[in-house]
């Protein structure tokens, strides 16, 4: 074994600053940059016990509690009771990354953080996660993220920057000039509390919360309505009747994953046979879209006429005078009506949602809500004390002080203002004046990148923090793993600069200690509360909510006049890249986008009337006049869309990124502006054209039609409240010339609801994280062989400008009589007893007959040996699971290491397995609850319950096969 | 052996020879030292053959990732030209085995050079089976050997008939080829210069002495590997069709296939013999041992196989409508008019409209149309397969799994380099061994017919 090797990685990683020189080069050797494209990287044998090297040595450094020098490392010759090598250990914390603040569960094996699930304590989350939660342990071993601080894009150190920030800080305050922090939505006690002590020991600190395309519109509309700048909670498991207004509540937002619970809750056969009645109104296709009863499509322009005309038949019809608005005339006259006349049937429990950005828009749907007396029934208004919400019009003006040279000092957290401003240009001439400016990211990013100093954040896996994540309810952050590199919580940036030597955890705990416990009425030992805390990653203070007051409009209606543009370019968010921030992650870039199935890019996606005008297809580079400016991108022709709106996706086109990130797709902020107190999508496209060049979309579904088979069953609710099976016309009865196999002991199967997974995708990522599932890059999407084990099958049926969607999760279904197993010539796939189709890698020769043969086209192929060249990454590979080879076949396992890790646990225990207690990755991170795993051996199971429902069926049945994966039908309420 | 002089037929051999005459004209070729002609030729096609080694040597080292494969399909040029090359195979036992079976006479004159295609054309087939493995070096894993990891090896699968039936029919063809060789090496022996040669000739002759006892023994011999071969010719390319009618997958999944497959073998197989022997008659001046009757035969033989093949197709068609199985029906439709119909309909076209040509008595005798059909049946039944392989595949049940496959430059040059191979076997073939069996067609010179049947 090669220890000099080893040492030398060890030296990057883990000795102190000032024993190693952060050069570049020695940098640039260690983390080869390049696109993220598996091409041929050349691995021999050598690199593979490299890595392997590196990673034991590394463990017991990570998991120690001070740095050490890798020289002193030894193995566990003194064992720390606290780990067993082989059994997980489970922290709880909460994502800091996204406004949600998901609570979570970390997997650490042998000290390294591999997976993340979903806490069922969070009252919000419920367990669940979204894909971005999934990657995100991921971004922790970004090897781009900075890996000590930075002085004028040198490496340094914190004293060195910590004193030059601090007399840099408190210069300003004698010059009589100002220092702007700018930072994200706040919803965290700690993080407030710090940011005010900061404003109050400099004096001179102007706070700027910056979050583009976030809750602005709706925080300023409901600081309008009800005087209170605060965000709603929705209670959809309570509604009736949704009607959302081109809001993706189910997908982005403020709330996808607790939404996403409710949502499912309302959709479930078994729970209410009332299905929730969904009607959504948007111009683009979206994930909530895609899943409403009914869908109707109208222009992006169409959109604001479309409140205020549901706003104006609802007032007319309860005669309430809330607001003056008179009807604007449309051709969307009896869709408005009937949207009004079915929300008015269900008033009280019915929610009606707007993703505008618009604040009189928004006004306008409170108003709705507020007539249909949905407040304090559906809707409450969140009253969480500790938080800070953004407002756009805050950063506008303080673009336009620092112009005015009224800054002397700025310092970003968690903002990108330099990629997601509109007007780049202007932030760089505007932000020139200023003389300090200060980074705290965690990875380099467009600001970064102009910022003097960087003073970079840990990882939210690596930190201490607190989170208000809904009112009284808090989330705990607890650092999981060692910090990987030279770097320190913002907030305790912050906390030195401001001169005090206090750590972050001490400051968190103080403050909770000292203050907020008394405030919410504790008693007790603090350290009996701090590691309960601690332990359950969730504190609920049980506050009694505070009524909703009553609506009273306190400003001017601005009746904006319906613009006519007769083709506009829309910008909108993608559940895996949300804003940009999570672009260098390459599990979110190479997740199918749950509508359009691209990965790696983004697109203009167009209508296809539009593209039948002009005479576009998918993947035609197209050239498009926008605010005066010319674009060439590839075009993505996309069912569902409006003949007068394209859309662009945000959060690709990153300049500064690591690999993954870099320069993939086109930057949509310029392409959006600022009016009436918010950031606005929707610019008028000038002209759009072809350019006669293809580009490669690396689309991983290219056939939207189900050709008329049944893949997908479906109904509607009526015909289901009168036969059950409707639209399931039951199994094919089949003749075999063979017995049955044996099914003794545990046998395994699957079913998923189809009516209630909302096509997320979050458990793609999951099991990506859970079973090593390699990334492939871009180009290897484009030839179709991504390795996804899972994926989301995704068809359309009926009218293509309107079309209805189906989403199917497949993977292998586990066939009783496989037609894999037969055709393979060495036996690598084979039957286990317990009813799974087994995938033997090491006996696997690559024939790929059994790929071929198999109906379900759900076997992958290692077409190459995959990228493992990042060292670092290589740490979140789960150590349960092999890292296969090239040549070998691989396909969903049904997570056998889950299964036998809770069969070995049961068997430790004396105990039969509980139902339920095995739970695969997929079915964990679940938001929709829509899968179901267990025994059908055992006749008490949820499986062999539901597996009686008349709903359920199998798909190919026909065959003969036997899958062992079957499905629910789609029930539509309509 | 008896045999009466036809007064319809016309002699096998178009001019008199002598015993010696024969020996001279088939022998004389490879004792000179070799042409010009021969040497290019045998340049370009070893260069191709060095191109599909370093081709093949980088695929491997590589990945199957060089291929234009994906996750959908995940057989395309590899297994097409695997069957191709095994088809091509055909002729030469069938001529070798049936027709001696069947005392056809005419085949002496073209079975030595048949039956060296036959075993060329499975070498340049086995490669596939080996290379398109993820993992070839691990290729020998498909064979039962016994080992202390107590595994074995799946016999449900076709894909290990097929290791058993394309390993036996080659041992078979080999022996039964250098079999049917021996009295011309013997012959060769008598007549060689040096004693380096004769050495290795009396060696290779295996002490053939020419006594009755000894060519008892010999026709004994090949009557019985005959009799051995003759059921392979069959059961090789049944057990050929069986990796793809043993499988679930529409297009694939059909009773049918095992017949027909032996057909399209024995059509591709004769149309790759007529493209070789019309060229190897004019340049090694072999005119009057292959006449343009032999030629005529084949393109019979040719017809016949040809309209079985479009039988077959038709049958398909119907089958798949008759069923009434909608992913059959929509298989075949999309193979007629979907995005591989361009290759549907070259396969048509080249395999059951041109070939009607030989009806005609005019064509079957003019030698450059017969040779541009035999080409053209060659590119057929190569669309054939790929055709049967790749569009079951690319559409098969989930539409969401619909993918498109187009090869790299990667499978082009393996496969032009198996051309390379091919050739290259084929020249050494026809410079170092009699390319027409001189002993058998010694039998069929009116020189040996009983002299008191003349007019």
């Amino acid at each position: 074994m090669d220890n000099k090797t080893n040492e030398m990685n060890l030296e990057n990683y883990w000795q102190d600053v000032e024993d190693k020189d952060y050069s570049e080069i020695d940098l640039k050797e260690e983390f080869t940059e390049g696109t993220y494209q598996i091409g041929l990287t050349k691995k021999s044998r050598r690199d593979f016990l490299k890595i392997m090297g590196f990673s034991l040595s590394v463990l017991p450094m990570a998991t120690s509690c001070k740095k050490i020098s890798a020289q002193k490392a030894i193995p566990y010759l003194h064992k720390n009771d606290q780990i067993t090598p082989g059994v997980a250990n489970w922290y709880a914390t909460t994502n800091s990354l996204c406004p949600s603040h998901c609570s979570l569960l970390v997997k650490t094996r042998e000290g390294r953080p591999i997976k993340i699930e979903g806490n069922p304590l969070s009252p919000k989350s419920q367990g669940g996660t979204c894909p971005v939660c999934q990657a995100s342990v991921l971004s922790l071993y970004d090897s781009s993220r900075f890996k000590a601080p930075k002085k004028n894009g040198q490496y340094t150190t914190f004293e060195a920057i910590d004193s030059e920030v601090r007399a840099s800080l408190l210069k300003a305050a004698s010059d009589g000039k100002r220092t702007a922090l700018i930072l994200n939505s706040v919803y965290g006690p700690s993080l407030l509390n710090v940011v005010t002590d900061f404003k109050n020991s400099f004096g001179n600190v102007d706070v700027i919360v910056y979050n583009p395309f976030g809750e602005s519109a709706s925080v300023r509309a409901n600081s309008l309505s009800f005087g209170r700048e605060d965000v709603f909670n929705y209670k959809l498991d309570k509604a009736k009747v949704i009607v959302g207004i081109s809001s993706d509540f189910l997908a982005t937002g403020s709330d996808p994953i607790n939404l996403t619970k409710q949502y499912s809750k309302r959709k479930d056969l078994f729970l209410d046979k009332n299905l929730i009645r969904h009607i959504q109104v948007e111009s683009l296709m979206t994930l909530t879209g895609s899943n409403a009863d009914t869908r109707i499509v109208i222009s992006h322009d169409d959109e604001s006429t479309f409140i205020n005309n549901l706003l104006y038949y609802i007032q007319k019809a309860t005669g309430s005078r809330l607001l003056p608005v008179e009807a604007i005339d449309s051709d969307m006259k009896p869709k408005v009506q009937s949207v009004a006349s079915e929300l008015l049937k269900a008033k009280g429990e019915s929610i009606v949602l707007s993703g505008s950005f618009d604040i009189t828009d928004q006004v306008k749907v409170n108003a709705i809500n507020f007539v249909l007396g949905n407040f304090n029934k559906t809707i409450t208004l969140s009253s969480r004390e500790f938080n800070r919400h953004e407002n756009d019009a805050d950063f506008v003006k303080f673009l336009e002080d620092a112009e005015g040279d009224k800054y002397g000092n700025v310092i970003f957290y968690d903002v990108n203002p330099y990629y997601d401003y509109f007007d780049t240009a202007r932030v760089e001439q505007a932000l020139k004046k200023i003389e300090t400016k200060i980074s705290l990211s965690t990875a380099p990013d467009e600001t970064s990148e102009h910022s003097n100093y960087v003073a970079p954040d840990r990882h939210y896996l690596e930190k201490w923090d607190d989170f208000e994540i809904s009112q009284g309810v808090f989330g705990f952050s607890q650092p999981v793993i060692q910090s990987l590199f030279n770097n320190r919580t913002a907030q305790e940036s912050l906390l030195v600069w401001m001169g005090s030597s206090t750590s972050y955890e001490d400051y968190i705990k103080t403050l909770w200690e000292n203050k907020l416990l008394k405030q919410f009425g504790q008693v007790g030992i603090f350290q009996n509360f701090w590691n309960k805390a601690i332990h359950d990653g969730i504190f609920d203070a049980h506050l009694t909510p505070s009524d909703t007051p009553a609506f009273k409009f306190a400003g001017q209606l601005t009746n904006k006049k319906p613009v006519t543009a007769s083709l506009k370019l829309k910008v909108y968010e993608k559940n895996s890249m949300r804003k940009g921030k999570f672009a260098n992650n390459p599990w979110l870039q190479e997740m199918p986008d749950p509508i359009t199935k691209a990965t790696w890019d983004n697109y203009l996606m167009v209508s296809p009337k539009l593209a039948k005008t002009k005479d576009i297809s998918t993947g035609d580079l197209v050239r498009i006049n926008v605010k005066g400016s010319e674009l060439t991108i590839p075009a993505l022709v996309q069912s569902g869309v409006h003949e007068s709106v394209v859309g662009l996706a945000l959060g690709y086109g990153r300049t500064v990124s690591g690999r993954a990130g870099k320069g993939v797709g086109v930057n949509a902020y310029p392409f959006t502006s600022f009016e009436s107190g918010t950031f606005q999508s929707g610019v008028e496209v000038a002209s759009i054209e072809k350019t006669g060049q293809k580009y490669k979309l690396a689309l991983t579904q290219t056939h939207h039609s189900m050709e008329g088979r049944d893949i997908v069953r479906e109904t509607t609710l009526g015909n289901y409240v009168v036969d059950p099976s409707a639209g399931n016309p039951g199994g094919v009865k089949l003749v075999s010339m063979w017995g049955n196999h044996k099914k003794d002991g545990h046998q395994w199967a699957m079913m998923i609801d189809l009516n209630k997974c909302t096509g997320c995708s979050g458990c793609v990522i999951s099991c990506n994280a859970e079973n090593n599932v390699p990334v492939v890059g871009k180009e290897e999407v484009y030839n179709r062989r991504e390795m996804h084990w899972l994926r989301l099958d995704r068809y359309y049926k009926g009218d293509d400008e309107n079309p209805e969607v189906v989403h199917q999760p497949m993977m292998c279904v586990h066939c009783d009589n496989a037609p894999c197993e037969t055709v393979c010539p060495v036996l690598a796939t084979v039957q286990s007893s317990d009813g799974l189709n087994q995938q033997v890698y090491n006996r696997c020769v690559g024939t790929r007959y059994c790929a071929n043969n198999c109906p379900y086209k759900v076997r992958r192929f290692n077409w190459f040996d995959y990228a493992h060249d990042d060292k670092l990454e290589n740490m979140v590979l789960n150590p349960d699971i092999t890292v296969r080879t090239r040549g070998v076949m691989e396909k969903c396992s049904m997570c056998i290491q889950r299964i036998q890790e809770g069969k070995l646990q049961a068997k430790k225990e004396g105990r039969p397995l509980k139902d339920g207690e095995i739970k695969l990755a997929c079915q964990q991170s679940c938001p929709a609850d829509a899968i179901v795993f267990g025994d059908i051996n055992d006749p008490e199971s949820e499986i062999s319950k539901k597996l009686k429902d008349p709903r359920y069926y199998r798909v190919l049945e026909e065959l003969g096969v036997a899958p062992r994966v079957g499905y629910l039908t789609k029930v539509r309420n309509k | 052996m008896s045999d009466v002089v036809s007064k319809l037929r016309k002699p096998l051999v178009s001019k008199d020879r002598t015993y010696t005459e024969v020996s001279d004209d088939v022998l004389s070729v490879i004792e000179k030292p070799p042409g010009n002609l021969w040497k290019i030729c045998i340049s370009i096609s070893s260069s191709l053959l060095l191109m599909g080694i370093i081709v093949i040597g980088y695929q491997v080292s590589t990945g199957i990732g060089t291929w234009g494969l994906n996750k959908t399909v995940g057989w395309s040029w590899d297994i097409t030209n695997f069957v191709f090359w095994v088809g091509i195979g055909h002729a030469g036992t069938l001529i070798s085995a049936i027709l001696l079976l069947f005392r056809q006479k005419w085949r002496t004159s073209i079975n030595r050079a048949a039956e060296a295609m036959t075993i060329i054309a499975v070498l340049c087939a086995a490669i596939y089976p080996i290379i398109h493995m993820g993992r070839p070096w691990l290729a020998y894993w498909v064979f039962p050997y016994p080992n202390t990891r107590d595994i074995w090896l799946n016999f449900r699968s076709p894909l290990l008939w097929d290791v058993f039936a394309i390993s036996t029919y080659f041992c078979v063809s080999a022996v039964f080829w250098y079999i049917g060789l021996i009295p011309d090496l013997a012959n060769m022996r008598d007549r060689a210069q040096t004693p380096l040669k004769k050495r290795i000739l009396t060696i290779v002759s295996l002490g053939w002495s020419g006594s009755h006892r000894t060519w008892h023994r010999y026709e004994m011999l090949c009557l019985i590997l005959a009799g051995l071969a003759t059921p392979l010719v069959v059961s090789v390319h049944t057990i050929v069709s069986m990796d793809f009618a043993t499988s679930v997958i529409p297009g694939w999944h059909a009773t049918i296939f095992p017949p027909y497959f032996v057909a399209g073998a024995v059509f591709s197989g004769f149309a790759m013999v007529l493209t070789l022997l019309i060229i190897l008659r004019k340049v090694m001046n072999f005119e009057h041992y292959i006449t343009p009757s032999h030629i005529e035969a084949m393109c019979k033989v040719l017809l016949c196989t040809g309209m079985i093949v479009g039988l077959a197709y038709g049958t398909e068609f119907f089958m798949a409508w008759y069923s009434g199985n909608q992913y059959e029906r929509f298989v075949f439709l999309n193979r007629a008019f979907g995005p591989y119909a361009w290759a549907y309909w070259i396969m048509v076209v080249c395999n059951v409209v041109i070939p009607q040509l030989f009806w005609l008595k005019k064509v079957r005798t003019n030698l450059v149309i017969v040779f541009i059909i035999s080409i053209f049946v060659n590119i057929g039944m190569w669309f054939e397969r790929f055709v049967i392989i790749t569009t079951s595949l690319h559409r098969d049940f989930l539409p969401s799994s619909w993918a498109m496959f187009s090869p790299t430059w990667v499978e082009i040059c393996t496969f032009i380099g198996t051309f390379g191979l091919f050739f290259t076997l084929f020249f050494l073939f026809v410079r170092f061994l009699p390319a027409i069996a001189i002993s058998e067609v010694k039998t069929v010179l009116n020189y040996a017919k009983p002299k008191d049947h003349h007019e």
